[in-house]
């Protein structure tokens, strides 16, 4: 009975946390208030890191509805994202201190 | 708040007798139609909360104001209203802080200040991390009503996206407490839920379920607790103004026919 306990509790540790270290890197980089890449090709169906590194001596706020994240990125310093599994698709982000300058979109394939 | 006020339930048995036989008196009968309606105000304890994402964001400072309020035939259920004003700031990139007013009105009555809230929300994991992304919510509401306890509220969120879904849920509990708690208050329980869709930015619609499960030996009974479900929408508008617009319907014995529930955001940054 202890046995299959902990070893329910290991498969679900596992499941939880296996996700991270599948997880590949992508880097998107903001300087002078654009994304680099502006398009971010990612695989489909798998689960992604991406660090939004900002290089701008102001800070910025990664935002996009398509994959429902908001988060700030300070001057000069970075933050990572965990995104997907992702269907194929493109999903547009912005900054949402710049929006009408600083876009770009995650395609998915 | 929903769970502040324990529910009251009045059986049959409970009703003063007639004193006489054949003859009913009518200070009898006004003493029946008072217990009576204060019966019924009683064990409606409205009360509808925003759904809580576990996310927190840094730097971002906000003030919100929501509203509810109930539609009913039975005026016992009708135009019972709860609100809060919000001032909130994301203190760190897993801490969100708040503090508010919160107010109300029963049936009939005006609207009266209830309670000063403080608040902190914490981030437990980053979103998408996990499974789930998971975070915890604390309140302590301080009665502003000379005969009323204060309270404290804990919140478990929840948040999964699958695909462009998003489903939140909170599961929380209310126990009062400080100067006048009284010894036979059960804690009280609530379950929220929300589904939404993200079409856009400024458009998603879903669902919203509310349910007041009153205290620990209630749960279990679906018609002695308050559950509404209905259609909800949400988005931006002009770029910094968040809505949320719930049209909720009651699908339990205690609840009032309909119920809407408002909620608009004004954030900027720090």
């Amino acid at each position: 009975m202890k046995t299959s306990t902990v070893s329910a509790f290991a498969l679900f540790v596992s499941m939880f946390m296996g996700t991270i270290a599948q997880a590949q890197d992508y880097v998107l980089t903001i300087k002078n208030h654009q994304f680099s890449p502006k398009e971010l090709a990612v695989p489909a169906g798998q689960k992604v890191r991406v660090i939004v590194k900002n290089q701008d001596a102001t800070p910025a706020e990664f935002e996009s509805s398509d994959l429902n994240r908001e988060k700030v990125v300070s001057a000069n310093s970075e933050i990572i994202l965990f995104i997907g599994p992702l269907d194929p698709g493109r999903y547009v982000f912005f900054d949402d201190f710049h929006r009408e300058t600083t876009t770009g979109v995650l395609i998915a394939k | 708040m929903d769970s502040d006020q324990p529910n009251r339930h009045y059986s049959a048995n409970s009703m003063p007798t007639a004193p006489h036989k054949n003859k009913v008196h009518p200070l009898f009968v006004s003493a029946v139609f008072i217990a009576l309606a204060v019966g019924m105000q009683s064990s409606f304890a409205f009360g509808l909360d925003e759904v809580y994402s576990p996310n927190a964001e840094f730097g971002e400072i906000s003030m919100e104001v929501s509203h509810a309020r109930s539609f009913d035939k039975n005026p016992a259920k009708d135009g019972a209203q709860v609100g809060e004003i919000t001032l909130e700031a994301g203190l760190t990139p897993r801490f969100v802080v708040s503090v508010s007013g919160e107010y109300s009105a029963d049936p009939g009555n005006t609207m009266q200040l209830d309670a000063h809230q403080i608040e902190g929300r914490y981030q437990f994991t980053e979103p998408g991390e996990y499974w789930m992304d998971v975070g915890a919510l604390v309140a302590y509401s301080f009665s502003k009503q000379a005969d009323s306890p204060d309270a404290l509220e804990v919140k478990l969120l929840l948040q999964k996206d699958v695909g462009r879904f998003t489903h939140t849920a909170n599961i929380g509990f209310t126990q009062n407490v400080g100067r006048f708690p009284s010894l036979t208050d059960e804690a009280g329980y609530t379950f929220l839920w929300s589904t939404r869709y993200r079409y856009s930015e400024y458009f998603q619609p879903g669902f919203e379920i509310q349910s007041d499960l009153g205290p620990g030996s209630q749960i279990g009974y679906f018609n002695q607790q308050e559950h509404y479900l209905g259609p909800s929408i949400q988005g931006k508008l002009f770029g910094h103004l968040k809505y949320q617009v719930a049209y909720l319907f009651g699908v339990s014995e205690p609840a009032a026919k309909q119920a809407v529930r408002l909620n608009l955001e004004y954030e900027t940054h720090f």
